[in-house]
């Protein structure tokens, strides 16, 4: 459910684009570190994603 | 300047939405469901597009200027680094002469091949697009067809987001090497 919850912050992000909400920018920025830091523990640790 | 502009911003939308679309076609075409890396991958393109639908909402709504348009192509940039980090990851994985590679190939290359292209012509694009908008005045124009493509995006992410909770089940991660829906299971 972690691809659920990037996708769910994605359209948040949308709707913040398009009311022009103050929140826009943080929820992009946590939604890139958070995926960000998923690949990289998924890169730094022994295979688990798509092998 | 601006209307071309916008105009180059809604194709790059497009595009994304295009290429999601074409992934989502493949998945149930060919029985695949994607793996963990994949929908990173997917994720990575929604991010990406959210750069240039900041600058076509904000166009929509105020007006199109140079701030907006910097701000948008400066966050599908980033979302493009990620995205070809993904993308790298997965042709790394599968990078030794005899590995058959991961899913099937469309025209000659996997999945994860096409995308790693994708992103960087991506990164190439906004920065061209960066650079051109220090050539935008403020103006009060919209793009072609604004909320519109915004809401086939909003679509295809919420297709997306039903297709990997279906593929997940009840599980916080997706298995490896996924062969069905677990939800259904």
């Amino acid at each position: 459910l972690i691809y659920a919850a990037f996708m769910l912050l994605v359209l948040l992000t949308l709707v913040a684009s398009s009311r022009e909400h103050v929140l826009e920018l943080p929820l992009f920025c946590i939604t890139i570190l958070w995926a960000l830091a998923y690949l990289v523990a998924d890169m730094t640790s022994p295979l688990t994603l798509s092998f | 300047v601006a209307r071309l502009y916008l105009l180059a911003v809604t194709l790059n939308v497009w595009v994304l939405v295009g290429i999601l679309a074409a992934a989502f076609a493949v998945q149930f075409s060919s029985g695949e469901p994607p793996c963990p890396l994949c929908v990173m991958q997917r994720i990575a393109l929604m991010l990406v597009a959210l750069g240039p639908l900041h600058i076509l909402l904000h166009a929509y709504s105020a007006g199109l200027t140079a701030r907006a348009a910097a701000l948008g192509q400066g966050m599908a940039i980033i979302a493009a680094v990620l995205g070809a980090l993904a993308a790298g990851r997965q042709i790394l994985l599968h990078i030794l002469p005899s590995a058959p590679g991961f899913g099937s190939p469309v025209f000659g290359l996997h999945l994860y091949t096409w995308c790693f292209i994708t992103f960087s012509a991506q990164i190439a694009a906004s920065a061209f697009l960066l650079m051109a908008a220090t050539r935008l005045d403020d103006e009060k124009v919209r793009g072609p067809m604004t909320m519109g493509t915004a809401a086939v995006f909003a679509f295809v992410v919420a297709a997306n987001l039903i297709s990997v909770v279906a593929e997940a089940g009840l599980h916080w991660n997706l298995p490896s090497d996924p062969s069905g829906y677990l939800l259904f299971r």
